[in-house]
């Protein structure tokens, strides 16, 4: 629980805010709608589904206003740059961003609900009241002011019509009815089936949030929500007033009250989100411009099973390890971004992703780079994103393990420790790594494989042989690659990998591999550093707490979570 | 010869394979969404894949929702609503089982096959897209009668809309039905030493223990 605590404090703490805000918000206005005079009257026709609509409203204005701001990526990263200064657990939260997205979003479609349900309310006891000739306060104050001028409070206005056609035939219904509709399609088209499968109907169905905004803005100017007006209230109080107005004989006139006058609340929600559409429009206008920024491609490699290598160059690029950065291949596609972890290290001349067949765009951009017709396809790069991992580098022994695809970061991570390594650089505190790699099957990482291999070399020719110690666990084992391991139990490289170091099946059991290293290195603080499933975090949160020593001066294992 | 035993620190346990076009094969769930060296979500729709999850249980839902709120508040016309309740759990039932991919395999929603063993009953009126689409825009219209439904009009209507263009591509719903796994008895074979081949030389005599000095 503690080390929860310690791990979470930050998020846990801006969720109970945000909560906070909208528990105040919606709690505050709800009160005053359905308690303050000013709406006395407006109570009388609509009960307590005023204050639920405008509870709700207030809510919905201070989500729409925050909802733009953790998809302005580069404004995060501009914060992220700035603020480094603050702690880092602060500024990885901003890796969360999407997260807290689509908190807002249930939220906002949560609110919208509420909010539907009061306004269905509301226009059935307004056409209701309307339509009624008993006499009673509500159908008084209907017929109020039914004379041209704006001092109404009933905005039904005729005794034969239906909430539906109110709806269609006012602003705030017509654009109410079109943003609740592009907000349930936004929403039903982001589930994570679509988004995975179906990318490009996520992605354009997503723009609706134009239609959202804009009807939101518009959705208040007609001023239907009526409450008295100052002058009216300082006069004729209902408290005083109101019972005057259903006796209308004679006896009325002794007393001061006139009938009240009505005015309606300004729209407000432009005030709430003006300034996170300009600067969404601001982030998208910067987006397109680092887009024009020349691409130089300086290599292109086909790597087995369908990986693309591109090692690319662009003016004012500044990276860092485990970054990822988005690209866009006009000649394929022209608004789709996708987003790639970086797979070359700081120290390169030039930046590299690899991209693996996956799907429509990946497979037509591998096409396009293998025939190059007429010449190889323009491409455009926004980025870099992401919280760098430096942490990776402070701690004097490193275990990364990387689990299936979980093991391209690591790419740009051994690279850039080996630069440093070679280049003797202070800050790099490491001494020695043992990298784990788990994954079904080689084929598609062939390309990793190859880095492995290179960096063996490398080693073995700088004497440096052991500050690198590597492990592969094949998990997608069957008979014959058994056997066939088996039988060649005896030769130099591994039959598999071609790595001097062997190949080992099944996953790995962590704590032979926890107390190996325990054993080797007893009095260092060691990292540990996942990218790959939450069970295996888990158990290999597990081992640390296990391997650990009580006693400061020995071994330390630190589970870094979440880093890439 | 007999081969040398595997390393200890070999996990040997066998671990049934994962299915293909299985959602959870990409990594970190809750960190930030971005490639490792492929994307993650893949782009446009691939061969084969169905329309039938493009139609949200949401989209009835919202019909559903409308329904009670107009019978809870006895608004005019609740009959209506009445009505689109029904249609609306009507519809959702009729959803709930996916239909299977044409290629890779397709992940089946919790509990779904008592639902499918039921849609399958109908046969063509349930497995053709062109059918769908009329129904859907059939129930819709009495929905729209009622303000409070008449986003669950709209809702199904885009249901419909999408189901048109699914036929007009060739789509229909096919039941997902379980295959039975095989399990490779893997472990109990590799115990087995690998039998003689026709015409192998025969094994050589082990060599004697060497003996225990005294």
């Amino acid at each position: 629980m503690g080390n929860w605590v310690v791990n979470h404090w930050f998020p846990a703490l801006v969720i109970a805010a945000w909560l906070g805000i909208n528990v105040f918000l919606f709690v505050y206005y709800f009160l005053m709608f359905d308690m303050d005079e000013k709406f006395y009257y407006t109570r009388e026709i609509l009960g307590s589904a005023l204050a639920w609509a405008r509870a709700s409203a207030k809510c919905l204005n201070f989500n729409s206003m925050l909802i733009l701001l953790p998809v302005c990526r580069n404004l995060l990263s501009f914060l992220r740059g700035t603020c480094s200064l603050c702690r880092r657990t602060m500024r990885k939260q901003l890796d969360h961003n999407l997260t807290f997205h689509k908190l807002l979003a249930y939220m906002l479609a949560i609110m919208t609900a509420v909010h539907t349900i009061a306004h269905l309310f509301n226009l059935e006891r307004y056409n209701d009241s309307q339509q009624a000739a008993d006499g009673s306060l509500s159908s008084v104050l209907s017929d109020l002011h039914q004379d041209g001028s704006d001092k109404w409070l009933n905005p039904i206005h005729s005794n034969s019509t239906t909430p539906a056609y109110v709806t269609f035939t006012s602003i705030p219904g017509l654009t109410g009815v079109i943003i609740t509709v592009a907000l349930i399609l936004m929403i039903t088209s982001s589930m994570e089936f679509i988004r995975r499968s179906y990318f490009e109907v996520f992605w354009y169905t997503h723009h609706l949030f134009i239609i959202y905004f804009a009807g939101l803005v518009i959705h208040g100017i007609a001023g239907l929500v009526r409450g008295q007006t100052e002058e009216s209230l300082k006069k004729y109080s209902p408290q005083h007033c109101a019972q005057y107005l259903v006796y209308r004989d004679g006896r009325s006139t002794h007393h001061h009250c006139k009938e009240p006058e009505f005015g309606g609340i300004p729209a407000e929600s432009w005030k709430w989100v003006l300034a996170p559409i300009l600067l969404y429009v601001f982030e998208r206008v910067l987006r397109f411009w680092r887009s024009r920024q020349r691409v130089v491609i300086t290599k292109v490699v086909m790597h087995p099973s369908k990986v693309l290598e591109l090692q690319m160059h662009k003016k004012g690029f500044n990276m860092e390890v485990g970054q990822y950065i988005f690209i866009n291949c006009p000649s394929i596609s022209v608004l789709e971004w996708h987003p790639f972890t970086l797979t070359s290290a700081p120290e390169d001349n030039f930046f590299s992703v690899h991209i693996r067949a996956a799907g429509d765009w990946t497979e037509n951009i591998i096409d396009a780079f293998q025939q190059q017709k007429p010449k190889i396809p323009r491409i455009e790069v926004d980025g870099p994103f992401g919280t760098a991992s430096e942490d990776v580098f402070q701690y004097e022994v490193a275990m990364l393990i990387g689990a299936g695809i979980g093991v391209t970061p690591f790419a740009s991570v051994l690279k850039s420790i080996w630069y440093k390594f070679q280049q003797a650089d202070q800050s790099l505190k490491t001494k020695k790594i043992y990298f784990y790699w788990l994954c079904r099957d080689t084929g598609a990482f062939a390309w990793f494989n190859d880095l492995l291999a290179s960096l063996e070399q490398e080693m073995e020719e700088s004497g440096k042989a052991d500050f690198l110690n590597y492990r592969l666990f094949l998990t997608g084992w069957n008979n014959s690659i058994a056997g066939h391991a088996v039988l060649n139990f005896d030769t130099v490289t591994d039959v598999v990998t071609g790595l001097k170091q062997k190949t080992s099946f099944g996953r790995p059991m962590w704590n032979n591999e926890f107390s190996a290293v325990a054993t080797a290195h007893p009095k260092s603080v060691v990292g540990v550093f996942l990218c790959g499933p939450e069970a295996l975090a888990k158990s290999l949160q597990k081992c640390c707490h296990q391997y650990s020593m009580l006693d400061p001066r020995k071994v330390k294992f630190y589970f870094n979570k979440e880093n890439f | 010869m007999r081969p040398a035993p595997l390393p200890a620190s070999v996990g040997l346990r066998p671990r049934p394979r994962q299915e293909e076009g299985c959602v959870r094969c990409t990594w970190p769930r809750r960190g930030p969404r971005r490639a490792r060296g492929r994307v993650l979500r893949r782009p446009q729709a691939r061969p084969g894949a169905s329309a039938s999850p493009l139609t949200p249980r949401a989209l009835p839902a919202v019909l559903v929702a409308g329904g009670i709120v107009a019978v809870v508040g006895q608004f005019k016309g609740w009959q209506f609503a009445a009505y689109s309740i029904a249609a609306g759990v009507l519809i959702c039932l009729l959803e709930y089982p996916r239909g299977r991919r044409k290629k890779g395999s397709t992940m089946e929603r919790w509990g779904q096959k008592y639902l499918t063993a039921v849609v399958k009953v109908f046969g063509l009126l349930t497995r053709n897209y062109y059918i769908r689409a009329i129904l859907h825009a059939a129930l819709a219209v009495p929905a729209g009668f009622l303000l409070a439904t008449i986003l669950g009009t709209a809702c199904l209507g885009i249901a419909s809309v999408i189901y048109l263009l699914a036929a007009v591509r060739g789509e229909e719903w096919q039941p997902i039905e379980q295959k039975p796994q095989e399990r490779s008895q893997v472990w109990t074979t590799i115990k087995q030493p690998p039998a003689a081949a026709e015409g192998a030389v025969p094994a050589p005599a082990p060599a004697p223990a060497p003996a225990l000095a005294e």
